[in-house]
């Protein structure tokens, strides 16, 4: 590779687009919000997530359903990520650290695991065309301190959440 | 130093490829793979880890095969990542949250900590040249809810673990799945 032909640039672009489609999964995820969370997929893209295996259509109300049944809060990071384009494709595999605050008790469940990807690049826009995730290993830990009144604003599962007023509209659409 | 494309494109590579140097170890610790744990090491690197300090092969020895002995499973969560690039050389620290499993299958042990490296490029390529580990914090955790079966595919140490595969239609454990849904 020579420095600076435009091979290169758009090598790092192809790796950003595909890092930003991971971040806003976990966005849309922890927002409820189905139109962030179709966004990242492509149109016949398959997502598998244990029992799960559907497409963008049917994946938001069934991780919001699951979330919203079993959980008061969450939060998705996405930790370490490796990517291979092939031209058009990508395999990624991204690690996630998934912490649940649990509705049932007063435990939070601290998750690892990791998305493996199949990404595609269709009319210049890298999405996900194949996802299948696993778990490695979880934790529970004692979360009552959380609910004890702070002035910090708490995470919210729409619109109102804060993060709202400041990212823009443009989230990407389906 | 004139900003010019081409100098920018190479700074945001440096970086890039830095950044995948590290998380390389993590993948390479994590699946047990001695030869992508190797290549984010420099042939000659030293790595300190405190309670064990060496270079290559013997550091492979004791991160792939010693030291995690007592454990089912592991993820090397790599967060905060900075890096300081001066020409061949840069220094990175990148914050660490390691989840140890262990075959007890009730404990886990959760590390937060930092990589502090320094980088060197040879021959086009980055790799750490010395790793040190510095632990902020550490805790113990009930790891029984990990017993509960989820459906969800699990990680192993070798070359089964889905992170390898390249399918380029639906595998065919999904389509089974889809078939009996």
């Amino acid at each position: 590779m020579t420095v600076g032909t435009g091979s290169e640039l758009q090598y790092l672009l192809d790796r950003q687009a595909i890092e930003d489609v991971l971040k806003r999964y976990a966005r849309g995820v922890d927002r409820h919000d189905e139109d962030i969370m179709r966004s990242v997929f492509h149109e016949d893209a398959i997502d598998n997530h244990g029992p799960f295996v559907g497409g963008r259509e049917i994946f938001p109300g069934w991780v919001n359903d699951l979330h919203a049944g079993k959980t008061r809060a969450h939060s998705h990071n996405i930790t370490c990520h490796s990517c291979e384009i092939d031209g058009d494709t990508a395999w990624t595999e991204t690690y996630v650290a998934f912490v649940l605050y649990l509705s049932a008790s007063d435990k939070v469940m601290f998750g690892s695991g990791r998305y493996v990807d199949r990404f595609e690049k269709r009319n210049g826009e890298w999405r996900i065309a194949l996802r299948r995730t696993m778990t490695d290993s979880r934790f529970e830990g004692d979360s009552s301190v959380f609910d004890q009144p702070d002035r910090t604003p708490r995470g919210r599962w729409d619109r109102s959440d804060i993060s709202y007023d400041e990212l823009a509209e443009k989230e990407g659409s389906a | 130093m004139t900003e010019t494309p081409s100098t920018t494109t190479r700074e945001l590579l440096d970086r890039r490829q830095i950044r995948d140097c590290i998380d390389r170890y993590s993948r390479g610790l994590d699946r047990h793979d001695d030869a992508l744990l190797a290549s984010a090491f420099h042939p000659d690197a030293i790595d300190n880890h405190g309670d064990w300090i060496g270079r290559l092969p013997e550091f492979i020895e004791w991160a792939n095969y010693e030291v995690h002995e007592p454990l089912l499973q592991h993820n090397h969560h790599i967060t905060t990542h900075t890096a300081e690039i001066d020409g061949d050389v840069a220094v990175a620290e990148s914050y660490v949250i390691y989840v140890l499993r262990l075959k007890d299958r009730k404990t886990v042990r959760v590390g937060c900590g930092r990589y502090v490296d320094r980088l060197e490029r040879r021959n086009g390529e980055w790799r750490i040249a010395l790793r040190q580990l510095i632990l902020d914090l550490r805790f113990t955790a009930d790891g029984a809810a990990g017993n509960v079966e989820d459906g969800y595919y699990h990680g192993t140490w070798d070359r089964t673990d889905i992170s390898y595969d390249r399918p380029k239609g639906i595998p065919a454990d999904l389509a089974a799945k889809m078939e009996q849904a």
